[in-house]
């Protein structure tokens, strides 16, 4: 569920970096405030667990295929909402820069999906309301539990294909996204449901004393904004997005009989127009299948001409080459690192 | 740590080494290259999906900064096939599902193969980026950077501690697996020996939890202050400021810029 | 002026789960003093480090460090004048590097950075790890791990360190060196330690634990040569003092 950086739009990733960060923020001033001690060394180590628990693949019953834990609930059980986030983004950063798992644009993206997502939205609106009646009976909260992480992960996965259209990089209709995406993830979000419940399961047999329900003031009203945010902006990023379009291409695309011509509307020719001044191959109409040779289009379109692209081309690999010949000079000798 | 086999970890502990080499390109502030790499990500991913030129002349600020940092393209390349097969995916299915001709006539090439060749090559250009990003600066240094640029020391200090202990915690991890592993007769692990495998490793870490918060206290650590954690100690220079400025603006021309390609046609022009 | 003296007197300690790990103990150590604390497993040996450094606190009986009662309230300013150093020394080395760690409790004493800097500098010298101060942690062997440790505590400039099992996990080369760097030191020591040959190097004094008391006490090598007593609390004698 790692989204990359090639995968997303300029403002798909800074829009989802300002609701990243200002979750983040939130959460650090909360702590802060509300928090006698900071438990430093306890939310260090519970994300290295979860890293390491990454490692641990084990088979999902009835599937024949396998999983792991990717940890945002169990942190959350573990630790309270404001510091599970703060240790997912860390484990989510740490993912991004070390093992180019997930990229450095996208990271806001990947913060919101896997942090935010289950901390600020399924955990406090699907655990809390479920487990609150339930002081005793455990089978309440393993439905509790697992349930708030199927929600956290579909979800996770729905902003990952609604992120993902809105950057316009994906020849799949939202649709046909949307299918493929939400079923696996139903089954991933069992596994990590029952693999939550198995370790606090495990943890309150050997550790009672290390899982409490965090005490603190946990505002629903906070999940609200938090989807009411993600909400705003998703619209805004549509808005704003490289490709205006790209919803109603995607569903363009997936329409019955999508290779036969429809009509062009009047905004669509406008874009195109606008998207051909942008684009390097500004003869061809990429945002309009089925649109190659209209009649009443051509001469905004002009026709084909190679030579101007392969002229970009040719000059770009010059620069490449140019670039690489310094470089080679200022190269430094050795290419062993200094051993203290 | 020898312990740990990891292919991953062996890649991460490179950029370690490499961020501990000396050029000129490590000596300027890790902020100097955040800045630049997120301005070159935003150029790069700001291109319509069919832009490939530009993607190509693109490709000299991975290219010259590897050269110039003494970052070897092995490295690089490891990290971009680390990232791909996601991506991969995307990439194959656009051949598949966008086969229109990008030149009327000549069924050959398609614009999805256009496309998929410019997601790779975003691919490879983002992750490069990102990777350099890394292999100059290093993780403390790039941290300490963070610190600079006003990311709340709690955050700092999480990055820090996580990053300490993964590696540790990954070798207990790979400890448990391979005693399970001896008496398991090659069986996967089902969700109940998941279970109990993950919650060992838990009661682990929070054990460990215990005693680096004990050898923190024992050093002055009150579970407020984050003073300790609070260190940025370069400064900004103007060489620093030079740079970036000469990256960024070298970002700019390549990104909307008409020059390579007008280089491109005078030289089409002087051939017969 | 005796900064650096520890007195236990009549300590019990029981875990909360109800076992009694330390049963009337009583010892005296004077400052400037190196003293072994040895023993079988299970005898008591970390429970009475931890209770010395203000970790724990004595089900009944005072601790008294430069003659002042270790309680809660007294335990931060007493820290500053104890150094503890953990048995793994992945627990105690927690930053990026070995300079930031090394720093971390001058920084947390509150000092300018001069002053933090040239403490983490005799400290590392103090250990031979003057060479090591960029590298981070995991890249360090468990000899300059364990020297590094050393390091983070005595940059806190205390009058007594308390060890943990300094020698595990060392090499004969890597266990000589150690000794060298305890030799050097001028503050109180005192070491938790299976390893009798380390305790004969570096220590003047041995106390021997078991069973949670004190069962006998007595200037070194002559101690770990009675032969009866060493049976009598599963310990061998050390391989410096058997051929005689």
């Amino acid at each position: 569920m790692h989204m990359a950086d090639a995968l997303i739009s300029p403002a798909v990733g800074l829009t989802m970096w300002a609701v990243a960060g200002g979750s983040v923020a939130r959460a650090v001033r909360r702590l802060r405030n509300e928090t006698a001690e900071l438990p430093v060394p306890r939310m260090g180590l519970l994300g290295a667990f979860v890293f390491a628990a990454q490692m641990i693949n084990f088979s999902i019953p009835g599937t024949g295929s396998s999983g792991h834990l990717a940890g945002g609930l169990l942190l959350t059980l573990l630790l309270g909402s404001d510091a599970a986030i703060l240790v997912m983004a860390a484990v989510l950063t740490i993912q991004a820069l070390l093992f180019a798992d997930g990229g450095l644009l996208a990271l806001g993206c990947n913060i919101v999906n896997m942090a935010v997502i289950p901390s600020y939205v399924a955990y406090p609106l699907v655990y809390r309301p479920l487990a609150a009646f339930s002081n005793s009976s455990s089978a309440r909260r393993r439905l509790a539990t697992v349930l708030a992480a199927i929600v956290g992960v579909e979800l996770g996965a729905f902003a990952v294909v609604v992120e993902t259209l809105l950057s316009g990089v994906t020849p799949l209709s939202f649709a046909t996204f949307a299918a493929l995406m939400l079923p696996i993830h139903l089954a991933i979000g069992l596994v990590e449901g029952i693999a939550t419940v198995a370790v606090v399961e495990w943890l309150e047999r050997v550790r009672p004393e290390t899982v409490r329900e965090p005490a603190q003031a946990e505002s629903r009203l906070a999940a609200v904004i938090g989807l009411a945010a993600l909400f705003i902006a998703g619209i805004l990023s549509w808005l704003a997005s490289s490709r205006p379009d790209g919803l109603e291409w995607s569903l363009q695309r997936t329409a019955p009989g999508w290779e036969e011509s429809p009509p062009p509307s009047k905004l669509h020719a406008a874009l195109a127009r606008v998207q051909q001044r942008t684009s390097w191959f500004p003869d061809y109409d990429f945002t309009s299948p089925g649109e190659q040779e209209p009649a009443n289009e051509t001469a905004a379109w002009p026709a084909v001409s190679l030579g101007t692209s392969l002229a970009g081309v040719l000059g770009s690999v010059i620069v490449l080459g140019a670039t690489v010949a310094i470089g080679l000079l200022v190269r430094p000798r050795s290419r062993q690192a200094p051993t203290p | 740590m020898s312990q740990c086999t990891s292919n991953l970890w062996s890649a991460a502990l490179h950029a370690d080494d490499l961020a501990r080499r000396d050029t000129w390109l490590h000596r300027l502030d890790p902020r100097t290259h955040v800045t630049i790499t997120v301005a070159y990500l935003l150029a790069v991913l700001s291109l319509p999906l069919h832009d490939l030129s530009r993607l190509i002349l693109l490709a000299a600020y991975p290219i010259w900064t590897a050269l110039a940092g003494g970052v070897p393209f092995a490295y690089l390349a490891r990290r971009v096939a680390i990232a791909a097969p996601w991506i991969v995916l995307v990439a194959v299915s656009w051949i598949w599902l966008d086969r229109r001709p990008l030149v009327p006539g000549h069924p050959w090439p398609t614009a999805g193969c256009l496309a998929a060749a410019s997601l790779l090559a975003r691919l490879a250009l983002t992750v490069a980026a990102a990777s350099l990003l890394l292999a100059l600066t290093g993780l403390s240094g790039l941290t300490s950077g963070l610190l600079g640029m006003r990311v709340p020391p709690l955050c700092v200090a999480q990055l820090w501690i996580l990053h300490r202990y993964a590696l540790v915690l990954s070798d207990e991890a790979a400890r448990l697996l391979r005693a399970r592993a001896l008496r398991s007769a090659g069986r996967r692990l089902t969700w109940r020996q998941a279970g109990t495998l993950l919650g060992q490793l838990c009661v682990r870490a929070f054990d460990r939890a215990e005693r680096v918060h004990r050898a923190m206290e024992m050093r002055g650590f009150d579970g407020h202050s984050l003073r300790a954690f609070e260190i940025c100690t370069r400064r900004l220079r103007a060489t620093d400021l030079a740079y970036a400025s000469a990256m960024i603006l070298w970002i700019l021309w390549a990104r909307f810029g008409d020059g390579a390609a007008g280089l491109g046609r005078r030289l089409m022009q002087l051939a017969p | 002026m005796n900064a650096g003296s520890i007195e236990v007197v009549a300590v019990s300690f029981d875990y909360p789960d109800g076992t009694r790990a330390l049963r009337d103990v009583s010892l005296s150590i004077r400052a400037g003093e190196a003293v072994a604390l040895v023993g079988p497993n299970g005898a008591g040996k970390t429970t009475l480090l931890l209770l010395l450094t203000g970790c724990l606190f004595p089900t009944s009986g005072t601790v008294r460090v430069d003659g002042m009662e270790l309680r809660p309230d007294t335990c931060t300013e007493l820290r500053r004048r104890i150094g503890f150093v953990f048995q793994d020394p992945d627990d105690q080395l927690f930053m990026p590097t070995v300079w930031d760690d090394v720093a971390f409790g001058p920084r947390n004493l509150g000092y300018g950075e001069a002053e933090v800097a040239r403490r983490v500098r005799a400290a590392l010298d103090a250990v031979g790890a003057a060479g090591l101060a960029e590298r981070p942690p995991y890249r360090l062997s468990v000899g300059q791990r364990r020297a590094v440790s050393l390091a983070t505590v005595l940059a806190m400039e205390p009058s007594i360190v308390v060890l943990d099992e300094p020698g595990a996990g060392l090499d004969p080369r890597g266990r000589r060196a150690l000794a060298r760097i305890l030799l050097d030191l001028s503050c109180t020591r005192l070491m938790a330690t299976h390893d009798l040959d380390l305790a004969v190097a570096t220590c003047r004094r041995a106390i021997l634990l078991d069973g949670g008391t004190v069962v006998a006490e007595g200037p070194l090598p002559d101690l770990f040569a009675d032969e009866a007593l060493m049976d009598a609390h599963g310990l061998e004698r050390p391989a410096s003092l058997r051929h005689h």
